[in-house]
């Protein structure tokens, strides 16, 4: 009945280790077709949980389901591990095989045989980028490279349910953007794949939906968008190209309905909703104080370091005037806003709806690291 | 072509195509090659070395036939004291080596004969003279060595040795010397003419005695029996049929023992190293057989050790077609080789499964009982004959070379012995096929056992490598081999009697003849191998102790495989069906019903012996009765029970302890756990010795710690037994006690650490 839509699935899945409870009945449930991403801090259970999926750990209690079909250790269960690939963390090789014979190796475990093998390792290398690396001594690849080639064995048998734990720790930002890329073509050719990583800009570029981890329960687990319906506020940066309409937008903005708060960022200028709003104050405050940055843009600089974040951050030129505004609204309310604000002749350099991310949601629900 | 080869490898086996490829590296392969190729050469100059090579001059001697020793210390005429019938080196045209020839002088002068003269030259010496004796012997062989004194002197000076030993060769041959006697009873002296002869002092294995030589040489050890050459030949006669056999047995084992112990080693670091790194899960993870895996493991990851045998199987081939072992014995034997190999190889891979956590020490631990067993099993193979009723026999059946002995070939031991039985199984007699089919057999019976806990271990790391349920028949069948190997039914009924004598000092029925002893010996050795097998093989991790402690009343009673997502309440076992069947569960009850069933063996075992003794059911019977109302002592049938009973009570005890050691220890369990058990079993009695502790002084704690001792005292025993039973009891009782309260207390702590655990999460 599930087989169709639900890849993985567990029920009451626990772990312990002596008296350590590593991972605390999970019920997990991931669509076929989903990118997973398990986010959590260290020791939350997120790498137990995999290696549990990937039959690498016995469970203490509770089952696994893939593709519909029960997962258990010491069966020999062919069909299941056929949909199954998994990347640890630290992806062992063969130091002593050149890649090509080492993806060759595990095309045969996976009873791939002659041309369909052969074709098949052509584009698991083309599509890892490790064409010309074919005859190379594993030995003697870098660590991306390595990292890389672990995907590619791990993907080789065109495997329905990809397990990834960190697949990017340790790797520099080229290699990560490249890895990226590798996940976005699979994820199109229809793999579900349950990835669980720190870095949760890269998640939030490749994931559908996120569970997070916690001291080894499943804290949430739901679609990327209504966690971000549900957990993150929505933000318009906007820049007057001067000072002039100030009092003109902030009456607009306080009238809206959609408007929680808003901001001049380039002085101390709150403005609320409230009728108390001072409008004359933001005239004359502009040019005595140039770039000023309040709390809330000093906290977001805090992960200024991903490209989403650099796309987003308050546009800074010279003499323009930057708001932020806290928005409620849909995107249809977004562009309803921009239609109002140019109908009133109000002069926008700058115009960009964004939403908290996936890291700030993540350090708003505020879990600490349990070890 | 060689790609083709390897493509349909590694379509049969792709395993086997990762190893050959990560082995047979270029310099790996050049390196194996020249390394066989040298010790084949070493081999060979050290086999060739053992010839005896030429005739060195320095060897010969002239002497009479027979040869006469005398008795010098007497005063009067030399009498003669000693006669030796050393044969002359060749079989030259003047003289007749055959019965009637220099055979018809053998008995012409006897010993007590004393010598009066020497071709018709008295025998004369000063008696007064100091040293007479040597002055008489110098006399003697003066005049026995006479007309060739010149040449016998050059032979010991080396640029004239050559020609003297060639001329001596060629003119000795054919003269005689005379001698003048008298006799005892004779009144008369006697004339007696006797042959001269060349002879040499060489002896050597592979020297060939001379043909057709009629005497007693035959049967006596040739390491002892002088060489021989053909007519004019500067070489000794080499026996090279004897030659090639030792060469083929020393190759043999050259061979045999790197395999197995160099396979071993590689073997169990291969796997150990995979699994350190973490690269067996993958393969765990592909859709592959763990036979298909560890087979390709097994074929690939000695490969080189196996292309090193290769390259010196002509040679073996040769000497042994050569020794005349023709090619249906050379092929059960590398059948059996391989066989044997196989077996060998595939307990490695279990021992590369059972992680210890000792790293590269377990590998050469792995290597070193090997060569330790195949020691044993070679000693066995050489010496074993069905006379001595050898209770080791079984480790014959683990040894390639009883295929050899199954045909009658002893190494380095001369003459044959074909057609005689090894030994006996349930009373088949172990020759030529036989061997190899109980060998083969034997061999798959215990592979089948080692690949299932292969199996499961490959799947499952944390799994026990036998399920208990496994484990009962394991023991049953070990034990019924066992016994087929101490059936007395070869003994015919007359012999029987005869065999198995009653002990004089026991009033019971009971044989205790050395052949009995032996087998008891041998029956209790392989119930305790079998015992410390079964802890290794049936002990659950810590984690499934505690798993089991914690969720016993939620886990499966068997593996279902519902498709359903349900919390199923599975059927739940009693305690003591868990206890006896359950996989994660303590072993103690375990072990006792494995010790039980062996126990049961050799009780019936025992009674049967005892039975045989008597011959006759009725009276058995009768005898029994009359053993049990005996009032100074206990029958020897109940002190064996008796002693069985508490012996198995102090293995219990030690299970316990390594139970409790199982749940005290994450690491090194298993290695603590042996150490423990080593401690236990041989430092208390080595401390009760070393303290000169006698039984008699404290019987009861002799009894408690080492009940075989106790045996001897059968006086003192009937207290002492009981008082001891009971003692064991009460510390069998007691460390239980302790194990399962600690497993209780193991659940309820966690329990009400899962339950604060969730309470302070909701609180937060």
């Amino acid at each position: 009945m599930m087989k169709d839509t639900v890849a993985i699935a567990t029920c009451g899945l626990t772990k312990q280790f002596s008296s350590h409870v590593a991972v605390q009945d999970i019920d997990l449930e991931i669509g076929a077709g989903e990118v997973y991403g398990l986010i959590g801090p260290n020791g939350a259970g997120k790498t137990t949980l995999i290696r549990m999926l990937a039959t690498a750990e016995e469970p203490t209690l509770g089952e696994i389901y893939i593709n519909g079909d029960r997962l258990q250790r010491d069966r020999k269960h062919r069909t299941i591990k056929r949909y199954l690939g998994y990347l640890p963390d630290d992806y062992p090789l063969y130091d002593d095989l050149t890649v090509w014979d080492y993806l060759d190796y595990f095309a045969r475990l996976y009873k791939l045989r002659g041309p369909d093998k052969r074709r098949r390792i052509q584009e698991v290398l083309e599509l890892v980028q490790l064409t010309h690396k074919r005859d190379s001594p594993i030995a003697a690849l870098s660590r991306g490279m390595k990292q890389r080639l672990g995907l590619a064995r791990t993907i080789i048998h065109q495997p329905l349910v990809l397990l990834l734990d960190e697949p990017v720790s340790g790797l520099d930002p080229v290699a990560r953007a490249q890895f990226r890329d590798i996940v976005t073509a699979l994820k199109e050719a229809g793999m579900t794949i349950l990835i669980s990583s720190h870095v949760l800009s890269d998640l939030e570029e490749m994931c559908t939906s996120i569970g997070i981890m916690e001291l080894g329960y499943l804290v949430e687990s739901a679609p990327l968008s209504e966690l971000y319906r549900r957990l993150s506020r929505q933000h318009i940066h906007l820049s007057l190209i001067h000072s002039d309409m100030h009092s003109q937008l902030a009456t607009l903005l306080d009238n809206h309905p959609l408007v929680q708060q808003w901001t001049c960022l380039k002085q101390e200028r709150k403005g609320d909703r409230h009728p108390h709003a001072q409008p004359d104050r933001s005239t004359n405050a502009p040019a005595a104080l140039p770039a000023q940055v309040d709390t809330l843009s000093a906290n977001s600089s805090s992960t200024a370091a991903t490209p989403t974040q650099n796309s987003s951050s308050p546009i800074t030129t010279y003499g323009a005037i930057p708001y932020q505004i806290e928005f409620s609204g849909t995107d249809q309310d977004c562009a309803e806003l921009l239609r109002s604000l140019i109908h009133q002749d109000i002069p926008i350099l700058d115009f960009h709806p964004t939403h908290e991310t996936l890291e700030e949601i993540f350090f708003k629900i505020g879990h600490q690291q349990s070890s | 072509m060689l790609t083709s080869l390897l493509d349909t490898i590694g379509d049969w086996n792709p395993q086997l195509l990762r190893e050959l490829k990560g082995h047979l590296k270029p310099i790996k392969l050049g390196l194996a090659i020249a390394l066989a190729l040298l010790i084949q050469l070493v081999f060979l100059m050290i086999v060739w070395g053992q010839l005896p090579g030429q005739i060195e001059p320095g060897y010969l001697y002239v002497t009479t036939y027979p040869k006469i020793e005398m008795d010098y210390g007497n005063t009067g005429p030399l009498s003669i004291s000693h006669l030796e019938y050393n044969y002359p080196l060749e079989k030259h045209p003047n003289y007749d080596i055959s019965a009637s020839g220099l055979e018809q002088y053998a008995h012409k002068v006897r010993v007590g004969d004393r010598i009066l003269a020497i071709d018709g030259q008295p025998l004369e010496w000063d008696e007064t003279a100091e040293d007479n004796f040597r002055s008489k012997r110098q006399v003697v062989e003066t005049a026995l060595e006479q007309p060739f004194a010149e040449e016998i002197r050059q032979l010991r000076v080396l640029p004239m040795a050559e020609q003297a030993a060639r001329t001596l060769r060629q003119q000795v041959p054919g003269t005689m010397v005379d001698l003048t006697l008298s006799r005892e009873g004779w009144n008369e002296p006697i004339e007696v003419t006797i042959p001269r002869i060349v002879t040499s002092t060489r002896t050597n294995f592979h020297c060939l005695p001379l043909e057709n030589w009629q005497t007693e040489i035959q049967g006596v050890n040739r390491r002892y029996s002088p060489c021989s050459a053909t007519v004019g030949s500067q070489q000794y006669a080499i026996d090279w049929f004897q030659w090639h056999r030792d060469a083929f047995w020393g190759l043999s084992i050259t061979m045999l023992f790197p395999l197995l112990i160099l396979g071993t080693y590689v073997l169990i670091n291969n796997l150990l190293k995979e699994e350190r790194d973490g690269t067996l899960n993958f393969i765990r993870l592909s859709p592959q057989s763990a036979r298909e895996i560890l087979l390709g493991k097994m074929l690939g990851v000695p490969a080189l050790i196996y292309l090193a045998v290769a390259i010196a199987l002509p040679l073996h081939l040769f000497h042994g077609i050569s020794a005349g072992l023709g090619w249906g014995v050379m092929a059960a034997f590398y059948g059996a080789t391989g066989a044997i190999a196989f077996l060998t190889f595939s307990m490695a891979l279990l021992l590369g499964m059972v992680n210890m956590s000792l790293g590269m020490v377990q590998a050469w631990l792995g290597g070193g009982a090997v060569f330790l067993i195949q020691l044993l099993c070679l000693q066995a193979s050489r010496h074993a004959s069905s006379s001595d009723g050898s209770a080791l026999s079984w480790t014959l059946m683990f040894s390639p070379f009883s295929t050899l002995r199954g045909v009658g070939e002893q190494p380095f031991v001369d003459g044959y012995r074909a057609g005689e039985s090894l030994f006996q199984w349930f009373g088949i007699p172990m020759v030529s096929l036989v061997v190899l089919i109980l060998l083969l057999a034997n061999t798959v019976l215990f592979s089948r056992w080692v690949w299932h806990a292969l199996g499961r271990r490959f799947f499952n790391p944390t799994s026990t490598l036998l399920p208990k349920a496994q484990s009962y028949g394991l023991t049953l069948m070990v034990n019924v081999a066992a016994v087929g190997f101490s059936w007395p039914a070869w003994l015919k009924p007359a012999e029987k009697m005869h065999h198995l004598e009653l002990e004089p000092d026991y009033s019971a029925h009971m044989p205790s003849s050395h052949w009995v002893e032996n087998h008891l010996l041998f029956l209790l050795l392989i119930n305790l191998s079998l015992w410390v097998i079964m802890i290794v093989a049936l002990s659950p991790q810590r984690q499934s102790l505690h798993d089991w402690a914690r969720y016993r009343h939620l886990l499966p009673a068997a593996a279902t495989s519902s498709g359903h997502r349900s919390r199923t309440k599975f059927p739940r076992r009693s305690f003591w069906a868990e206890l006896i069947w359950g996989e994660k569960s303590p072993i103690v009850v375990a072990i006792a019903l494995n010790l039980l069933i062996g126990g049961v063996c050799v009780f019936l075992w025992v009674t049967y012996q005892a039975f045989l003794s008597v011959g006759d059911w009725s009276m058995f019977a009768m005898s029994i009765v009359v053993a049990l109302q005996h009032s100074d002592s206990l029958s020897l049938l109940t002190l064996a029970f008796i002693v069985l009973l508490s012996t198995t009570n102090i293995l219990l005890i030690c299970t316990t302890i390594v139970q409790l050691i199982f749940l005290k220890r994450e690491k090194h369990a298993l290695p603590t756990a042996l150490l423990v058990l080593l401690v236990l079993l041989l430092g208390i009695p080595i401390t009760l010795g070393l303290t000169s502790t006698q039984p008699g002084a404290y019987p009861a704690v002799w009894f408690v710690l080492f009940p075989w001792a106790s045996t001897s005292e059968p006086f003192t025993f009937a207290g002492a037994g009981i008082l001891g039973l009971l003692s064991q009891w009460a510390i069998l009782g007691l460390l239980n006690w302790w194990l399962f309260r600690w497993l209780e207390k193991i659940g309820a702590s966690e329990s009400k650490g899962v339950l604060t655990g969730t309470k302070a999460l909701l609180t937060d």
